[in-house]
């Protein structure tokens, strides 16, 4: 299987993680999921360019890459949830309402 | 609306805005007298799903039974990211995530990363998406509304017009194919060539007895076993950079390095058409030359771990050469005789001199994958975090204590008692209501 194809699934995976950032109205938590599939086309480039390229260092650094996605969406679940404790929705129209 | 009325709209003041628009929103769906919504919107994105479901399986090479089930996952995966982002029930995005994490690490497995994708499924299906899960069942998400129509597709077609233009840029990037022997005429220009333009790379497989590796690799300052190194020779312009390929001790014993049995005697012949291009050179002085440079490439290697399923065998046989590596070549390419060129996204070049049987028999072993470098790759990755990646190591360990403390800080704080709480404004929406518009009013909206 050429390079190519890599990158252009990982293109494929991106744009559908743009475009589930861009297209929810209301929900907070499909925003996090699309931005864990950014980051799940982007570990994707970096692997398949270390497979072919004989460079191990790429895979090190999507490890890296993964270690800061679980914190990102770690951080992130937890402000939803102490939001919804504070105001009991979680909506984008209200989340302006955070600062108390 | 009547046809009077049609009239008076499309010929309304501003005539040049509504007819764009007409144009635009319209004319892609005449004659469809369907009313467009927002949920048909993933039936559009299919279509992408279907040009690259055609290229995977058009460029996955049929000799190798990998290629088709890494196909088969990258269609699945992409499809369920799909799902994923335009699923209503948060439930079901959540369970689509797991199963694109999961096909994804199958990917991962399947291309020579195993570790990876064991970490994915490990870090992300028990951990983060659990996580998830955990969420969506405590807290009352509402469904997920998409955005309306127009402006979903007027993202649709700007990602279709990026998607479009990176397609061309990958499948243009071009793979021109020459006829090409050392004997040819077209020798001399390639060589031209290539010393203006490319950087070159020769990679050679060394065995265990040869001369070489009995002379040379004991001046290797570490431990050979087990690794597989590259050193890079430097010689001149034609040739950039030669990479010595030692081998682990359980590879076949192929050429033995000497000048007379051919391996040797290649080499400097390309290193003779490379130096001395027309005019004649000393014979003696070359070898000099030649034989300096590896005794200096032997004293300065450089540690870079491979893996098996990416080299590249490059194997002299009598002034013809095999480059045994189909993985950059597309099944449709007979590779024999061949100059394989792929110089505008990498700078790479394949070169193929002549036929030659392939030395290394290629087995498709089902389970090659968990058998051959699981774990030297699972060491090289271990030395290259705790070596040179170190600092980055310690930062992301910061990051991630520093997540785990903000996490569960801002879990654990209570709302102050001039708030509604959670529970209480679930009850009495109202008093929610009332608050919010007071907020506002305070804000001054």
């Amino acid at each position: 299987m050429p390079l190519e194809i890599y990158m252009l699934l990982s293109v494929q995976l991106f744009v559908v993680g743009l475009i589930g950032v861009l297209s929810t109205q209301n929900n907070v938590l499909f925003t996090l999921m699309a931005v864990e599939i950014l980051l799940l086309a982007v570990s994707l480039l970096f692997t398949a360019c270390s497979v072919y390229f004989n460079d191990l260092s790429g895979q090190v650094f999507v490890l890296f890459i993964l270690t800061i996605a679980a914190a990102e969406s770690a951080v992130g679940l937890a402000i939803l949830v102490s939001f919804f404790r504070l105001r009991g929705v979680i909506e984008y129209p209200f989340i302006n309402l955070i600062k108390s | 609306m009547s046809f009077r009325q049609k009239v008076k709209f499309f010929f309304r003041p501003n005539w040049v805005v509504s007819r764009l628009k007409w144009i635009v929103v319209r004319v892609p769906f005449i004659g469809v007298r369907v009313r467009l919504k927002s949920y048909m919107f993933p039936y559009f994105y299919l279509s992408v799903v279907f040009i690259l479901a055609f290229f995977l399986f058009k460029m996955s090479d049929p000799k190798n039974k990998f290629d088709l089930f890494i196909a088969f996952f990258s269609i699945l995966s992409v499809f369920l990211s799909i799902l994923t982002v335009v699923a209503s029930n948060p439930v079901y995005a959540v369970l689509f995530l797991i199963s694109l994490f999961f096909s994804f690490s199958l990917i991962l497995v399947l291309l020579g990363a195993e570790f990876l994708g064991f970490i994915y499924i490990l870090v992300y299906g028990g951990a983060v998406l659990v996580l998830f899960l955990w969420v969506v069942m405590t807290v009352p998400i509402k469904k997920n509304k998409l955005i309306s129509f127009k402006l979903s597709l007027f993202i649709l077609f700007l990602f279709g017009f990026g998607l479009l233009t990176s397609l061309a840029f990958t499948f243009s990037s071009g793979i021109y194919v020459i006829r090409f022997t050392p004997e040819s005429p077209l020798f001399s220009t390639f060589v031209s060539y290539l010393r203006q333009t490319t950087e070159f790379r020769f990679f050679i497989n060394i065995p265990e007895n040869s001369a070489f590796y009995l002379n040379y690799i004991k001046l290797l300052p570490f431990d050979t076993n087990g690794y597989k190194f590259i050193t890079p020779l430097r010689s001149g312009n034609f040739i950039h950079d030669i990479f010595v390929i030692c081998n682990a001790p359980k590879v076949v014993q192929l050429y033995p390095l000497d000048f007379k049995n051919g391996f040797v005697s290649d080499l400097f012949y390309i290193y003779m058409k490379a130096y001395g291009g027309s005019g004649p050179m000393d014979h003696a002085v070359a070898m000099f030359n030649f034989y300096s440079e590896l005794v200096k490439v032997c004293k300065a290697p450089i540690f870079l771990p491979a893996s098996e399923n990416s080299f590249y065998y490059f194997l002299f046989d009598e002034h013809k050469a095999l480059l045994q590596n189909y993985q950059f070549l597309p099944s449709f390419l007979n590779a024999k005789n061949y100059v394989f060129l792929k110089l505008p996204l990498f700078k790479q070049v394949m070169v193929f001199f002549g036929e030659s049987p392939p030395l290394i028999p290629q087995t498709h072993d089902w389970f090659s994958v968990f058998k051959t470098n699981a774990a030297t790759s699972l060491q090289q990755i271990a030395f290259i975090l705790y070596g040179e990646l170190g600092v980055l190591l310690i930062i992301v360990g910061l990051i991630l204590l520093v997540a785990l403390i903000g996490t569960v800080a801002l879990v654990k704080t209570r709302p102050s008692d001039n708030l509604v709480s959670g529970a209480q404004s679930l009850l009495k929406k109202n008093v929610f209501e009332q608050e919010l518009v007071k907020f506002e009013n305070a804000k001054g909206i």
